[in-house]
């Protein structure tokens, strides 16, 4: 028996017209999903007479990113879930795009299903058992990293522009901190994750760690600082507005938590994970694809099938 | 003397299978089947037990036309003395479960784990 040196199926499969199609359709749903968040938004407001064309320009507006990212992650997931049937695409689509060992273990998991000549239940409950195994392995070392420093970070940058604020304009100093910060930081974690892993999955895993330690380092540091404004201000931490009822520390601290992960926070970090990594392994294809003169997997001929791992 | 961490009753079963089969090599589907549990049991295990030395892997070789080369599992020198440490250890325990007071089913000391 040889050494254990692992064959190299092939995972990356051709962007085809009606994987277009299904990225192009799911952009559109999550635009259109926007606008009418937007429009409740502004209905709740009491904001009369909003034309629909200006609901549009605001859903584009904040929506963009999201579809965006839904566009990606279509193109993403068709190119990974290669296989013959729906099993063998679902294993793919759980296995693809790791490195090393991992990348190992993922390969034996499909050679095996390929061998399962066995009713399709059969072969759905085994993929669907590998394919738990293969998400639920560790991440490794540095995504765990990537989230203390992101924690720290933003926690001291919550700290840091909630007390300038305070004792200095009042201006109010959460929206600053959690609307761009975070979604650049998203951004190039999940652009040099995915550059330097070589993978649009390794980004999106340190890109994802990266939003869960930036969730937490605000939370951790504004819901206090929330409460402090309310004590010492009677106003909002996240743009210095006075309510219209006397603000107590508890209310303070809830608005805090509220427009972290409900209104201008998480909702609008979610999509640049996505984007990070995509631009990531983009540019890392663009650098090294062959030259022009070896012929893509497009021109091949292939639709994709299975038969190719 | 060193304490042996006892292992749980599926990567002692798993552990069991491949010691019986001695140096020939295993695939991950027939330990499946073999032992009634299900891919998400048996890989995070053969996993776990590669990357402890417990157990070798390799390539299939002879390959069928279509179809890719499945991945082997066998026993290594340190898994067949961890098997050997385990028995030793259950040998030595109390003929009584620990957990629900009932006696031991009988057998070998790994093939009981597995009860």
């Amino acid at each position: 028996m040889s050494p254990d040196a692992m064959p190299k199926p092939a995972l990356a499969g051709p962007v085809t017209r009606r994987t277009a199609w299904i990225a192009a359709a799911a952009a559109l749903v999550v635009l259109g999903a926007w606008s009418l968040v937007t429009r409740a938004v502004l209905a709740a407001d009491e904001v009369p007479g909003i034309p629909p064309a200006e609901v549009l320009v605001g859903a584009l507006f904040f929506g963009w990113p999201h579809a965006v990212a839904a566009a990606t992650a279509v193109v993403a997931a068709a190119r990974t879930a290669v296989g013959a049937d729906a099993p063998a695409r679902l294993l793919a689509l759980a296995t693809g795009g790791r490195r090393g060992r991992r990348d190992e273990w993922g390969a034996a998991m499909r050679a095996e299903l390929a061998s399962i000549t066995a009713a399709p239940r059969e072969r759905l409950r085994f993929a669907a058992g590998c394919g738990l195994t293969a998400l639920r392995r560790g991440w490794g070392r540095s995504p765990w990293i990537v989230a203390a420093t992101c924690a720290v970070l933003f926690a001291a940058l919550t700290v840091a522009t909630s007390r300038a604020s305070l004792y200095g304009s009042r201006a109010g100093s959460l929206w600053g901190v959690i609307y761009g910060p975070p979604q650049i930081t998203l951004l190039l974690v999940g652009l040099v994750a995915a550059w330097v892993g070589r993978s649009m999955r390794t980004g999106l895993e340190h890109a994802v760690a990266a939003l869960a330690g930036i969730l937490l380092g605000v939370l951790v540091a504004a819901i206090p600082e929330g409460a402090l404004w309310a004590r010492e201000a009677g106003v909002f931490i996240l743009d210095g507005d006075a309510p219209s009822k006397p603000l107590t520390a508890a209310g303070g601290a809830l608005d805090a938590l509220q427009v972290t992960t409900l209104t201008w926070g998480l909702p609008h970090w979610l999509p640049w994970p996505v984007l990070g990594a995509g631009v990531g392994a983009w540019l890392r294809w663009r650098t090294n694809r062959p030259p022009r003169a070896t012929p893509r997997p497009e021109a091949l001929g292939s639709s994709g099938s299975g038969a190719r791992q | 003397m060193t304490r042996v961490r006892r292992p749980s009753p599926q990567t002692v079963a798993v552990l069991d299978a491949l010691a019986a089969k001695a140096s020939d090599w295993s695939h991950g589907y027939d330990l499946c089947r073999a032992l009634g549990l299900k891919a998400g049991t048996v890989y995070p295990i053969l996993i776990r037990l590669a990357e402890r030395g417990f157990v070798e892997t390799a390539w299939e070789q002879d390959v069928p036309h279509g179809r890719p080369p499945r991945h082997l599992y066998r026993l290594s020198a340190a898994g067949a003395e961890q098997v050997r440490e385990l028995r030793r250890a259950e040998a030595q325990r109390p003929r009584r479960s620990r957990v629900a007071g009932r006696p031991a089913p009988s057998g070998g000391a790994v093939a009981g784990a597995r009860a």
